[in-house]
């Protein structure tokens, strides 16, 4: 029963974190109305997560084209 | 991040980047001599955009051709080296006709920092509304948010300006002084004229 218990509570936890992290784009109608909600659902991004979080994302992107 | 209006002032807890680390490194020498403030593209990406860039523009207080030559001989031996010429007379009568000049650190061009002197009133008065940002490893001067929106948005006016504009409308809209924005317009669309 115990170990019932503590799968249940692993699964909720799991699909908790699942929901956290899966969050979905609305596709562009055009070239120009998708990099506009990208660039949206990149702020709501910036907004979810911390400081760290979202610049070692943005670092691993201009890291790639900037050299030291 | 946290933005306090009232202060003008942003705190940004961010892994800094090789972008964000030329340009503070470039900051901290050029604030010794004058007033500094980053304008334009970078103000976003400092503040999240995902998308990189060769320029980092930065107005700098016009300043005497001694104060430059001491600025100049502090840039060069911190590595960076001007793009335009080494002959710092030839750079200071650039600056004094309203023409950028760049400067990079290393082998190559990119990025640089481009750097001017206001040329009117609007750009001078990006000296004084500014934010500090507040990074774990020191301090950056940027134009205000709104400044930054009414430039990008009515005065550049590119699909890569229109998006940068859009990123920090986004992640200030609840604290956007749209008053502010529209009376800049304004201001912007007589300079235009």
């Amino acid at each position: 029963m115990k170990a019932k218990e503590k799968y249940k509570q692993k699964a909720e936890k799991s699909q908790m974190k699942t929901k956290e992290q899966k969050v979905f784009m609305k596709p562009g109608k055009n070239n120009k109305e998708d990099r506009e909600n990208f660039i949206k659902y990149w702020v709501n991004y910036i907004k979810t997560h911390s400081d760290k979080e979202w610049s070692s994302q943005q670092k691993v992107l201009i890291d790639s084209q900037i050299s030291k | 991040m946290k933005y306090n209006k009232k202060k003008k002032e942003i705190i940004l807890d961010k892994e800094l980047n090789n972008l964000d680390k030329f340009a503070l490194d470039f900051f901290n020498i050029a604030i010794k001599y004058t007033d500094c403030v980053i304008i334009s593209g970078y103000v976003s990406i400092l503040l999240g955009r995902s998308r990189a860039t060769e320029d980092v523009d930065i107005f700098i207080k016009k300043i005497s051709k001694e104060n430059f030559y001491l600025l100049y001989n502090d840039l060069i031996s911190n590595g960076f080296w001007c793009i335009n010429s080494d002959n710092p007379d030839a750079l200071f009568d650039y600056l004094k006709e309203n023409l950028a000049i760049r400067f990079a650190r290393g082998k190559i061009p990119l990025p640089n920092m481009e750097m001017k002197f206001p040329k009117d009133k609007l750009d001078e008065d990006a000296f004084e509304d500014s934010i500090r940002v507040k990074l774990p490893n020191g301090e950056i001067k940027i134009s205000s948010i709104e400044r930054h929106i009414a430039f990008k948005k009515y005065f550049l006016g590119s699909e890569k300006d229109d998006e940068d504009a859009l990123h920090i409308e986004e992640l200030f809209k609840e604290d956007i002084d749209y008053e502010k924005i529209k009376k800049l317009h304004e201001l912007l669309k007589l300079r235009k004229k």
